[in-house]
């Protein structure tokens, strides 16, 4: 009821405050001068929609409204703060899912002895077995709920700018849950290391990254050892996997200028940089293990690293990657991409990497240069991206203020879908570009448009009155499905669509739910 | 209807000049009951690199034993060894169901095949497989299953191109359309189903925005193969991997028309506890095995116009790591196998194991180009104009493998 009142009200008076629980601005509220907008400076209220869709997970009903009050400079600024105040939506949000963000040096607490699957042998008893099963059953669970806590915090959290950029930098240093005991420590992962460092500088985000159980393990890094001349120990040898996709994904980018020697060099360097394995009630904690470190001399794009370093020359390593300008135009070019437009202008690329170099890899100023970068604003980027499917789901469940129940649906309909967080056993992440989105997972949309308008989504709830809308307010339930959802976007296909389903059963749920799922499932709705 | 669309921002980044000329999609139902036999490329993209020596051993080879202690496979004769193919090469044990298409003349082998300048990253790799480049170009552009589509298109009408993916493989990705079988079960279900899916037919009916065109073509097919899939069974099981291969069986069954089914099988990247004869790799072979086996049985006499070649992004290191398992390398193999295949034998060249033979002296050395074979089934089995490859292969040119037996 709440999202279809705000919204008849917001139609009539498009910049009546709206009542909201957010915490004041302190910031000015005068607009800056802008930078980039310049060549559409009439409509301020296509600006806020726009920064929504791009710094947020989309609109919720009144926050078009909350940027026309508040104007778009203070709106972004505010949202760069997100460190520094409490979000007690988001944490709200994930309380059901709790148990997925344990810290991995308490997991012995939930999960006793081992962590995972000790192979059930073939002699064990029936007994034996289904205590097995059962132990199976609450991991799957245990993955469902770890998802669950970031989609929701992704729908429900204040901090939206933040939730967008964990999302950002959870595809960027992708683990795989189903990597071992990677799905118990993802969640930690995201929140500890990821949802920390997300608006921080990157150096910190590449070291937690690098040193974090759940990237140890899922890049193979904690099991790689030098070889030990004349050593011979079975099952001992250095793995290339990690520093491999720490060159080209994570820091330099594949066309950052290294070899295949640099890859050894650095995969010798981070040698030792692993974990304790969890057993004796210890849980999973980084160490620096010299005794498998490889202390002879490597060179590393030209940058030599004397013989008998130990730990300090990985993060010697990590800072030189950090800095590299190579680095700051592959994380620029990334983030043009994932906020501008699939063919990264180079306008973009150039200030964001200015900014990420001058500023020794601030996350807060790269984002203020692309907030103020031309492309950014230009007309023709906007709506130029089709939604990924969770920004398709989050978005869809934003739009339409549901309330969330604490299930696990959601987490299954990303799976479905062809997003669900941790489920990428490639380190690239997900895909970016919107003409492989265009034609991959498409009926699956339409089926979770379908099943959230119909209420058939368990604990995706919506809020009663919409459900039995007043046949006679057809013209104000068609103003906001177009309105809010649509962004006044509509097509005349669309807009007709709709109302022929809304008029079809004018004294029943279903005409409104057929209509809503309509504008869920409208072409429009799939942009951003 | 064609695919006239007024130019708008939305599609900028979709439309690619290849095809020269607007391209439908093949509609008409009757059309395609009535449709005779044609043949059919199935691409199997065994993801995350393909160890080839534990597919085929070469057993031959003393370094293959010196460098891999713990996941060698044994000679043919010993316990748990290689199933014997030729003098020196063997199939991996677990691969019994092949060994019988092999001696049956139904599949052939190609050794050290793959991309010689693919790099080592699963990304690039495969964008240059994709490409049908023979390296990296970085971003995204049309695969080369779109551009043969392309080529083969006749008043406006292009082969259709399916895969059984839920998500778009750059392969085929083009001007061409392209049908995406998975997902049917997410078409909205209840008690109002008819009005409903009739109302989201109005919605994106001849509209010009992509995504409506996608929406309105991945309708359309699900509609089509609920249709067919009362007529059509396949009978064999199937593993959860192999689905896509038991969807392409039922696509060619059911007749509909397809020229390229794509199908992805994962599993391969084995960079830890690869194993040998038995383990983790030899799991993963088994149900492969089995399900190109059930394939087979299930496309039943449509199989002398099926041509299936399998596809990786790289193979790997000749020699293990401390972890048991194998790093990304060069060359990996590929199997042909199909009605009109020259089967029972290995097709193409070995480099060898020796130290200067390999490739930069840690993994086998490609020695036929994935091209090679690729251009030879679009040319012999699919009929592409050899004029034509330059523009499906750019730059590549090639000697002929004799995969097929008349030539044609």
């Amino acid at each position: 009821m709440l999202w279809l009142a705000v919204l008849i009200a917001c139609a009539r008076a498009p910049v009546a405050p709206v009542e909201t629980a957010r915490p004041p601005v302190a910031t000015a509220r005068a607009e800056p001068a802008r930078t980039g907008a310049d060549q559409a400076p009439a409509d301020g209220a296509a600006d806020a929609r726009h920064l929504l869709e791009r710094f947020a997970f989309g609109p919720k009903p009144g926050d078009v409204e909350i940027i026309l009050a508040e104007g778009r400079q203070a709106w972004f600024e505010h949202q760069l703060r997100a460190d520094e105040l409490p979000d007690p939506r988001g944490d709200r949000a994930v309380l059901p899912y709790r148990r997925a963000l344990v810290p991995p040096e308490r997991l012995p607490d939930l999960f006793g002895h081992g962590g995972l699957s000790p192979e059930a042998s073939a002699e064990a008893n029936r007994w034996q077995q289904s205590r097995e099963v059962r132990r199976q059953t609450s991991t799957r669970q245990l993955l469902l709920e770890l998802q669950m806590a970031e989609i929701v915090r992704h729908v429900a959290s204040e901090y939206q700018l933040r939730e967008v950029m964990v999302d950002f930098w959870t595809n960027h240093f992708n683990v795989y849950a189903k990597k071992e005991e990677v799905q118990l420590l993802a969640g930690d992962y995201v929140q500890r290391v990821i949802r920390t460092g997300a608006l921080g500088r990157f150096e910190d985000l590449l070291v937690g990254t690098a040193r974090h159980p759940a990237m140890l393990r899922y890049l193979d890094n904690a099991s790689s050892r030098a070889k030990v001349k004349g050593g011979g120990r079975k099952g001992r040898g250095v793995s290339e996997n990690y520093a491999r996709e720490l060159l080209e994904l994570h820091t330099l980018g594949v066309d950052g200028g290294y070899e295949q020697s640099d890859v050894i060099a650095v995969a010798r360097i981070l040698t030792g940089w692993t974990f304790e394995p969890g057993p004796a009630g210890r849980g999973y904690a980084y160490r620096f293990d010299p005794r498998v470190h490889d202390r002879e001399a490597k060179t590393v794009l030209g940058v030599e690293f004397a013989p008998g370093g130990e730990e300090d020359e990985g993060i010697r390593l990590l800072g030189l990657l950090a800095r590299h300008p190579a680095t700051a135009e592959h994380l620029a070019r990334k983030l043009c991409v994932r906020f501008v437009a699939d063919e990264a202008p180079a306008e973009c690329i150039e200030v964001t990497s200015q900014a990420f170099l001058a500023t020794d890899g601030s996350i807060k100023a790269t984002l203020q240069a692309l907030f103020g970068s031309r492309s950014f604003w230009a007309a023709e980027n906007r709506r130029s991206k089709l939604k990924t499917p969770l920004e398709f789901m989050v978005s869809a469940v934003r739009g339409v203020d549901a309330r969330l129940a604490g299930t696990t649906e959601l987490a299954r309909i990303a799976a479905r879908l062809g997003e669900a967080p941790f489920a990428l056993a490639s380190p690239t992440g997900r895909r970016e570009d919107t003409a492989y989105w265009l034609e991959s997972f498409t009926l699956a949309r339409l089926g979770f448009a379908h099943d959230v308008a119909f209420g058939r989504v368990p604990g995706v709830v919506l809020a009663e009155a919409e459900m039995s809308a007043d046949p006679a307010e057809t013209e104000r339930v068609m103003f906001t499905l177009c309105q809010q959802l649509l962004g006044g976007h509509a097509s005349e296909q669309t807009r007709l669509v709709i109302e022929q389903a809304l008029s079809a059963d004018p004294h029943g749920h279903a005409g409104f739910s057929s209509g809503l799922a309509l504008a869920l499932s409208s072409p429009e709705f799939q942009w951003r | 209807m064609t695919r006239e669309r007024p130019p708008s921002p939305e599609r900028r980044h979709f439309l690619r000049a290849t095809c020269g000329a607007a391209l439908a999609w093949l509609a008409p139902q009757s059309a395609l009951a009535s449709a005779a036999p044609r043949r059919v490329l199935v691409c199997v993209n065994l993801l995350g690199g393909l160890d080839g020596s534990s597919l085929l051993v070469p057993y031959g080879e003393d370094a293959y034993y010196r460098a891999r202690p713990h996941i060698a496979i044994p000679p043919p004769g010993k316990p748990d060894g290689a199933l014997p193919l030729v003098d020196g090469f063997g199939l991996h044990p677990k691969l019994e169901p092949l060994y019988q298409l092999y001696l049956a003349r139904e599949l052939a082998i190609v050794p050290a095949a793959g991309g010689a300048r693919f790099g080592r990253s699963h990304f690039a790799a495969r964008d240059a497989m994709h490409s049908g480049l023979d390296a990296a170009h970085g971003g995204t552009r049309d695969g080369w299953a779109n551009r043969y589509a392309c080529e083969r298109s006749e008043n406006d009408r292009a082969p259709r191109l399916f895969s059984t993916t839920p998500e778009l493989p750059m392969a085929l990705l083009g001007e061409a359309p392209v049908e995406m079988t998975a997902g049917d079960h997410d078409l909205p279900r209840g008690e109002d189903d008819a009005a409903y899916l009739d109302a989201l037919e109005r919605l994106y009916q001849g509209s010009a925005d992509p995504f409506a065109q996608s929406a309105s073509r991945a309708l359309r097919l699900a509609e089509e193969l609920r249709e067919k899939a009362r007529r059509v069974r396949v009978k064999q099981r199937y593993s959860t991997a192999g689905r896509g291969l038991r969807d392409a069986a039922r696509l060619i069954v059911a007749n509909v028309g397809a020229e390229v089914i794509w199908v992805e099988i994962g599993g391969f990247d084995t960079h830890r506890a690869q194993g040998g004869s038995h383990g983790q790799l030899a799991s993963i072979l088994a149900r492969l095995g089995q399900d190109l086996f059930a394939f087979r049985q299930d496309v039943t006499s449509a199989f002398a116009d099926v041509t299936l070649v399998t596809l990786t992004e790289f193979g790997r290191t000749l020699a293990e790591t401390g972890a048991g398992g194998t790093d990304h390398g060069a060359a990996s193999c590929m199997l042909v196998m199909g009605g009109r295949v020259r089967g029972g034998r290995l097709v193409g060249s070995w480099p060898g194991l020796d130290r200067a033979s390999l490739h930069e002296g840690r993994e086998l050395a490609v020695a036929t180009d994935y091209r090679a074979v690729l251009a030879e089934v679009l040319e012999l089995h699919l009929g592409l104009d050899p004029s034509a490859r330059g523009r499906v292969f750019p730059g590549f040119t090639t000697e002929p493998l004799g995969l097929y037996a008349d030539g044609s």
